[in-house]
């Protein structure tokens, strides 16, 4: 029970339902491209699987105007940053997931697609 | 050269402070209405679903909605996202970036600011930039007014209430993401209040005889957002490659929900249940259960102040008495069995990182 996850439905365009919500990754990856758009950021990264060969991730979050209000800009994530991603993956197998959190090398991190509780903060 | 010019100031001043509205207003001859303050950045609260919780006048919950023959014909038409549409087949209007119309907007997690002024209120949402005049000041609706997107909106204060009433809209949106059609007649009254200083609160009821053969109601809460601004958003922004990524993403082949389902049986949970829920606000309410074996169940509270009534599906139990299923509005259950069958326990996981606890029994 230790994995539960929130999916929301923030989005206008489609729903959650291509990701698997019981499931979570969690990867190290090395940023290749943010894409700070509406309606949707996509972020792309790569990671090393156990061989060392390098597989290229594509991860959906929200706006980004939802994210600037959680702490993100265009340059949170800038081409070759190292940071982990977790989130639910993509049912179909496809190297693509909803991202609910990054974690900074430094140990901070910023919420991917969660809302912020009822606070008028 | 100078002199005229100061005189026509003067004389463009005197104009300004000789104005009808500006010569009544400090003199108190005028009865000034009474009017509630809305004003203010206000965001979709976390207890929000997806979908609307529509009942019906009197506040039951309609697991149907009363679609007339015409409203049937049209829903049928519809094809939402979720199960086998994805917003790439869905012929949702939101997924072309078309206005979302009312009640449609408020399913959008972007917040709206209402704005007062001399004769109107004005909702100015950031989702599209869309707005909505409400005007205040007596006005009957537009006569024979060609349809909008928005419609045509008059209001008056009850009070500390804004009573909404919103005639003239077009066909082209659908009432909520579930695809439920409406007509030119579509008729909104909404109820805008605080329930308290950071609280708004909107009783949507609607009639549409075309579409509907009764009146249909819903809720709507909005936190205040004291530091925040409108920002801008527009839909249209850079699709292409995210459509590129949703079609990746979208693709059938559903290989780890098959192997879920495959994991554990539907059959066990089959049937009816009686429990309560604990709502995220600490409310504890009672609530009964039925899970079918086409893997779908339907939650409904029995209890009239609260619009509860939650659709499963997907609802699988995996090993170890693990229960997994979404909602109707996609947000997840999680539960877990009893190793007798007879006892489930679990959450409904709201996007605020909270949610509604279920405990549940056989009858």
């Amino acid at each position: 029970m230790g994995f539960l996850l929130i999916s929301i439905p923030l989005f206008a365009h489609h729903g959650a339902t291509e990701y698997d919500m019981t499931k979570i990754v969690t990867l190290s990856g090395t940023v290749k491209e943010l894409q700070f758009v509406n309606p949707h950021t996509l972020v792309t990264f790569t990671v090393k699987d156990d061989s060392g060969k390098t597989i290229e991730w594509q991860g959906e979050l929200p706006s980004p105007n939802l994210l600037s209000r959680r702490g993100w800009s265009r340059s949170t994530l800038k081409p070759g940053d190292q940071v982990t991603i977790i989130g639910a993956p993509a049912k179909n197998g496809e190297k693509g997931m909803q991202v609910k959190k990054l974690v900074f090398p430094d140990g901070h991190e910023l919420p991917g697609t969660v809302l912020p509780p009822d606070s008028s903060k | 050269m100078r002199i005229p010019r100061v005189v026509s100031l003067t004389c463009a001043a005197l104009l300004l402070f000789s104005s009808p509205l500006l010569a009544q207003t400090p003199t108190g001859n005028q009865k000034v209405a009474h009017t509630g303050d809305l004003t203010g950045v206000w965001y979709p609260s976390s207890v929000n679903t997806f979908n609307f919780i529509w009942t019906d006048a009197q506040g039951q919950h309609l697991n149907a909605l009363p679609l007339t023959a015409w409203g049937q014909e049209k829903f049928n038409g519809n094809h939402p996202i979720g199960g086998e549409y994805t917003a790439l087949n869905s012929n949702d209007p939101n997924s072309e970036c078309l206005p979302p119309g009312v009640p449609n907007i408020y399913t959008h997690a972007y917040p709206v600011e209402i704005l007062q002024v001399q004769g109107r209120a004005i909702m100015f949402f950031e989702y599209g930039h869309f707005v909505r005049q409400i005007f205040t000041d007596g006005r009957e609706h537009v006569k024979d007014a060609n349809p909008t997107w928005m419609g045509d909106s008059t209001g008056k204060w009850e009070g500390d209430t804004l009573v909404v009433d919103s005639t003239g809209f077009n066909d082209k949106t659908w009432l909520d993401v579930a695809g439920h059609p409406h007509s030119e007649a579509l008729h909104i009254v909404e109820r805008m209040r605080r329930a308290d200083h950071d609280t708004l609160m909107i009783d949507i009821t609607l009639e549409d005889p075309q579409a509907y053969t009764s009146v249909l109601k819903t809720q709507r809460k909005y936190i205040l957002k004291p530091n925040w601004n409108i920002m801008e958003y527009i839909c249209e922004d850079t699709r292409v490659k995210f459509d590129d990524f949703e079609k990746k993403v979208g693709a059938k082949g559903n290989k780890t929900a098959e192997a879920s389902a495959e994991s554990g049986s539907s059959q066990s949970i089959v049937g009816d249940w009686k429990g309560t829920i604990t709502l995220a606000d600490g409310r504890s309410l009672p609530a009964a259960f039925s899970f079918s074996e086409s893997s779908n169940g339907l939650l409904t509270v029995a209890d009239p102040s609260v619009s509860m009534n939650l659709q499963f599906r997907n609802v699988a139990v995996a090993a170890g008495g693990i229960v997994t299923g979404l909602t109707s509005d996609q947000v997840n259950f999680l539960g877990k069995l009893s190793p007798d069958g007879k006892q489930m326990t679990g959450d409904i996981i709201l996007p605020s990182g909270t949610g509604h606890k279920i405990s549940m029994t056989r009858p």
